[in-house]
């Protein structure tokens, strides 16, 4: 049970981040960064556009039915029952009408379902697409950002409670932005290197650049927020270094310093190759973004694991909790 | 430089967020945990270290031949989320056993038990 619930937690984080980033990608940097553009990039930007949608679909399916699963498995161990016991008795209701847990699933599965259906009408409809977008936008940030619900957060009491949840709730929000836009921006930069257009690889410079800053600023309000999750559920770097919850945080620390070390070279390096004279780039400088895509892409790979450590300190009580 | 820096030190405080979920753990308890007391009590209390669901969360009492003695009336106090209540009938000079069962609004179960002495 305990596997699955891990499995579960981490698939579904997975899902509404990436649904969280395909849109705010989008609509937060390749949209303005094109609009700057002096060449024609119409053609890039509807193939950007199609991929999205196409993407939020199926990451859409892949949130609804891991909630679903969550849901199942939550309700299971909230019941003490079996999972065949909890549907059968109607306990699975009871925990969706019942409990806070419910309460968030549903309103989750209304936010995802109005998400569903804008996503079907901008596919459909061509006209107010810009409105759709930012609706999506905010859509998918609203269900991520109330996953701080059923933190820990949420379950204290007291000033600081207050306090706690308010950090869980921008920690996500900032998650959203940085690593979320990691996927969406590999994407970009793949279709730009097979483009074999000069004006779609000079798009990359304003690409870059507002990437850049969106993600500085992301990790900059997670560092706070981090810190202050740290000290309501850590406490003290001895418990940090002694627990076995503590012990799990820092080898997710030390592989988060991994995905530092990739973000460091390639804001520090790559990025200021491509930024300085985009008037200048050309097809000799796709070495240079294709090294990019590839740390982009290393990015990911530890960012999942990190995730994954995150469902499973979501079975564990922290030391401050003990 | 300066920038890297930065960066590097906001990377590693970062850690520490994204952290879990925690379990509503027994804080104290009225009869305590342990405990001889003079005089029957009519409820048994406990307060735990997070809110709980009402619907799911419970105490039960027995004596030392394993009788439920609590009017199974659980409930969440209403100014509290925290602190879990039970009714009791009428204890006689005894052993008895505290069962409890809390689920925290963060879903997490936690389970025990402690005994206390009528004198």
């Amino acid at each position: 049970m305990p596997l699955a619930l891990i499995l579960v937690r981490w698939l579904h984080l997975l899902a509404s981040m990436l649904l969280a980033g395909l849109f705010l990608f989008e609509a937060v940097i390749v949209l303005p960064a094109a609009m700057k553009a002096s060449a024609d990039i119409g053609h890039l930007v509807g193939r950007i556009h199609r991929l999205t949608c196409r993407t939020a679909l199926w990451t859409l399916l892949v949130a609804l039915l891991s909630w679903f699963a969550w849901s199942c498995l939550v309700a299971s161990t909230m019941t003490g029952d079996n999972l065949i016991e909890c549907l059968q008795t109607g306990d699975w209701l009871t925990v969706l009408t019942g409990t806070q847990f419910g309460h968030l699933w549903l309103f989750r599965i209304v936010v995802n379902l109005v998400f569903g259906i804008n996503l079907w009408l901008m596919s459909t409809i061509p006209e107010q697409r810009s409105v759709r977008r930012l609706t999506l936008a905010w859509l998918s940030v609203i269900g991520l950002v109330s996953l701080a619900w059923v933190g820990h957060a949420a379950a204290g009491s007291g000033p600081l409670a207050a306090i706690h949840l308010s950090g869980d709730a921008l920690h996500l929000l900032a998650f959203a932005f940085w690593p979320g836009t990691l996927a969406p921006l590999a994407v970009f930069l793949f279709l730009i290197l097979n483009s074999n257009q000069v004006e779609a690889i000079r798009l990359a410079a304003p690409v870059l650049r507002r990437f850049s800053v969106s993600s500085l600023i992301a990790v900059a309000v997670m560092a706070l927020t981090g810190l202050l999750n740290g000290i309501f559920m850590v406490g003290s770097v001895h418990a940090l270094l002694t627990s076995a919850y503590g012990q799990l945080l820092a080898s997710k620390i030390i592989l988060f310093c991994a995905m530092i070390g990739f973000g460091a070279w390639n804001l520090l390096w790559l990025k200021p190759r491509i930024t300085r004279d985009p008037l200048n780039l050309n097809i000799g400088n796709q070495r240079v973004i294709r090294l990019l895509l590839k740390n982009v892409l290393r990015e990911i790979a530890l960012g999942t694991v990190v995730i994954l450590i995150v469902g499973v300190l979501g079975t564990m009580p922290p030391p401050m909790h003990q | 430089m300066m920038e890297k820096r930065v960066g590097l030190v906001l990377f590693l405080l970062l850690q520490t967020a994204l952290a879990a979920w925690a379990h509503a753990f027994l804080d104290h308890a009225e009869p305590a945990v342990g405990s001889q007391i003079h005089g029957a009590p009519r409820q048994a209390k406990i307060w735990f270290t997070e809110k709980l669901e009402p619907a799911l969360s419970k105490i039960q009492v027995f004596d030392n031949s394993g009788l439920e003695v609590d009017k199974r009336d659980v409930r969440v106090d209403q100014s509290n989320a925290a602190l879990l209540t039970v009714s009791l009938l009428e204890l006689k000079p005894g052993k008895y056993k505290v069962v409890r069962r809390a689920v925290s609004v963060d879903t997490h179960v936690t389970t025990g038990n402690f005994t206390f002495e009528l004198l």
